[in-house]
């Protein structure tokens, strides 16, 4: 079969993109569909690499598909530009590259779910092995440090959000309750809804936001810092040293805020009782009393523990996974709040279906 | 690779690693004698890091085995890995400073968890290890504030606080300046000579390896390329080796009419690049 040549002209490049695409077109399709093809550049008046890679492109199009596209009389000054690479570093085949279908993907994404979620489960398992060997990386006064940072500097903004959520029940349920005149009754609302839902929720949040994050953080950058392995290298265990302590004071902090959301919104509560409802502050405790068992305390605590735990294991989950830079310290951070609220709320739900069904 | 006379503190036998498929490291022997400086040299990306990485047990041993003070790193767990792992101090790279931690608390850290000392004979014990890297004003800095060198010293006053046999560096001075590293260099050279503290020393820095080197380890493509001191590897048969310490590199010049034929070419393209030289 005899050869067409292509004569191509006029300079190639940066600047004439399209015309030199337009005029290696028609080379292309012959050597698919006719035979083979030979580029002439006796031509040309300039190459530069941008010309001179949408032509090796589309001599290794031609190449990958089996068909025959040469390239000929290359100018000097382009054969040595060439003559400082190495043949093999540019001829590569091209990335083929298939996509993968959407069922693939979703494989994919199943099994890091599953390696994911192996991974957690390691990491849980390892903070119980070292909590209960008792290692003596683990120091009191580094839970104490935690318990500061993750429950005593909660303490102004959870009051005063405690305060307020109290606060709006009383309104949500005065509003229903005070044509039936029972407005006693906010009394009940403010202290179930709180204990038992809207404290540990609400704490659970906050301290999501606030020190999931931070531990995340913290643990992700120390480890593309090395400062894990320095750690490691010192025979001071990592996990029982940094993950441990943090554990342990979230899951003591939580609680305790807990407990503190519950008192101050029921003063709030108070205050609107006491306020535009006109109820006298002795019977608005009474009725709190009166309304209030220790289970409700008791699960709003059982929750609290929950979230402590949900919120510090996957947090140090998130931190330990990173491993590149910068960008990932920020994507562990922002899956670590993202993901412990949404498996808070997945065990609130668990929690208070038990409880309504057993108790 | 054999070190002449004394005592093997290091002994690497046939050390390989792959990450995924890629050969980082392909059948490292080596031995480090007790009060030597020893240089592990290669370009950047040669496995120098990674092989550090082994024989401080950071990364799990799977071809070979690595013997450190006597004991094999990768098959200890527990007191026994603890206590060897006292015995060397490691400076990284990056230094690797706590970073919630000031300097001296920094250096303080291997003797509060591993000594019974009051905290009044460890802030002693700081001080001196920070007086012995010229840092002893730099005690309540945070890492954030110490410049690449200071970090550098401060990562090494750590790794001294427990009076290690042994040191381990990843580029000591990369990243400095040529003063700041070539006073680093002389410091390892007084730990070898006034504490007679073996130094392993991976770098790709020539300069350093001249100040603090006693014998070289040349690595290349994750295999041993040379070894001897700097003027008997200089003599290497290698001309890569040679290239390397001389800083010449020639440019590996593909000529003219091989690239030509390559685009000439009649025939279609092998899978793999070297088919094409064939056309
Ligand atoms: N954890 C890892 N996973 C995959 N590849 C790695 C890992 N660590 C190092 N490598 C690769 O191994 C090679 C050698 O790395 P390294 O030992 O850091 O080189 P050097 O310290 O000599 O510059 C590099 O190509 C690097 O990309
Ligand atoms: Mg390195």
């Amino acid at each position: 079969m005899a050869e067409q040549r292509f004569q191509l002209r006029g300079p190639l490049t940066a600047a004439t993109i399209r015309a030199t695409r337009d005029a290696l077109a028609p080379a292309l399709a012959h050597a698919r569909t006719a035979g083979p093809a030979v580029v002439d550049l006796a031509q040309v008046a300039a190459v530069d690499d941008i010309g001179l890679a949408q032509i090796m492109a589309a001599l290794l199009d031609a190449r990958a598909e089996g068909k025959t596209l040469r390239v000929e009389n290359v100018p000097q000054d382009v054969l040595r530009r060439l003559s400082l690479l190495d043949p093999k570093d540019v001829m590569a085949a091209p990335q083929a590259g298939p996509r993968a279908g959407a069922l693939e993907s979703l494989g994919d994404g199943f099994f890091a779910r599953t390696r994911d979620g192996a991974e957690f489960l390691g990491i849980v398992v390892e903070l119980v092995i070292r909590l209960v060997m008792r290692p003596k990386g683990l120091r009191l006064k580094a839970i104490v440090e935690q318990v500061m940072i993750i429950g005593v500097g909660a303490i102004p903004i959870l009051s005063l959000i405690g305060f307020l959520i109290g606060v709006i029940i009383a309104f949500q349920a005065a509003y229903q309750l005070r044509d039936l005149g029972a407005n006693l009754y906010v009394a009940n609302m403010v202290g179930l809804s709180m204990a038992r839902e809207l404290s540990p929720f609400v704490t659970g949040i906050l301290v999501a936001g606030r020190s999931g994050s931070a531990i995340a953080a913290e643990i992700a950058t120390m480890k593309i810092n090395l400062e894990l392995d320095a750690l490691r290298t010192m025979a001071i265990d990592p996990t029982s040293s940094v993950l441990l302590p943090r554990v342990i004071a979230t899951i003591i902090a939580v609680p305790i805020l807990v407990a503190l959301a519950n008192v101050l919104g029921i003063l709030g509560g108070l205050v609107i009782a006491v306020g535009p409802l006109s109820l006298s502050a002795g019977s608005y405790w009474d009725q709190i009393l009166i309304a209030m068992r220790p289970n409700d305390i008791l699960i709003g605590m059982l929750k609290a523990v929950t979230f402590g735990i949900v919120i510090a294991t996957i947090a140090c989950h998130k931190g330990s996974q990173v491993s590149g830079g910068s960008r990932e310290v920020a994507a562990a951070t922002t899956a670590a709040v993202v993901s412990s609220i949404f498996w808070m709320i997945v065990c609130d739900a668990i929690v208070t279906m038990v409880f309504f069904f057993v108790g | 690779m054999v070190a002449k006379g004394g005592q093997t503190v290091i002994d690497v036998k046939d050390v390989g690693v792959s990450f995924g498929d890629r050969r980082v490291l392909d059948g490292i022997t080596l031995q480090v004698t007790r009060g030597e400086a020893v240089a592990i040299l290669g370009p950047s990306g040669c496995g120098k890091s990674t092989l550090l990485r082994l024989m401080i047990g950071l990364l799990p041993i799977t071809q070979g085995t690595i013997s450190i003070l006597g004991e094999q790193i990768g098959s200890l767990s527990g007191l026994d890995l603890e206590k060897l792992l006292l015995r060397f101090g490691v400076l990284f790279q990056s230094s690797a400073l706590i970073g919630s931690l000031t300097v001296g608390e920094n250096v303080a850290l291997p003797l509060t968890e591993h000594t019974a000392l009051s905290d009044s004979a460890i802030d002693v014990v700081v001080r001196m290890k920070l007086a012995q890297v010229g840092l002893a004003h730099a005690k309540d800095l945070r890492p954030a504030q110490l410049s690449g060198g200071m970090a550098k010293r401060a990562g090494l006053a750590r790794a001294l606080a427990l009076s290690p046999e042994l040191l381990f560096f990843d580029e000591p001075s990369a990243g400095l300046d040529p003063l700041t590293a070539l006073s680093l260099d002389h410091l390892i050279v007084d730990l070898r000579d006034r504490l007679g503290v073996t130094i392993v020393a991976v770098t790709h820095e020539l300069a350093s390896v001249r100040v603090f080197a006693d014998r070289v380890i040349m690595l290349r493509d994750g295999k041993v390329a040379a070894h001897g001191t700097l003027d008997e590897v200089a003599k290497s048969d290698d001309p890569w080796v040679g290239n390397f310490l001389n800083r010449t590199a020639p440019r590996e010049e593909t000529n003219h009419q091989e690239w030509a034929r390559l685009l000439a070419a009649n025939d279609v393209a092998g899978k793999d690049g070297g088919a094409l030289g064939n056309a």
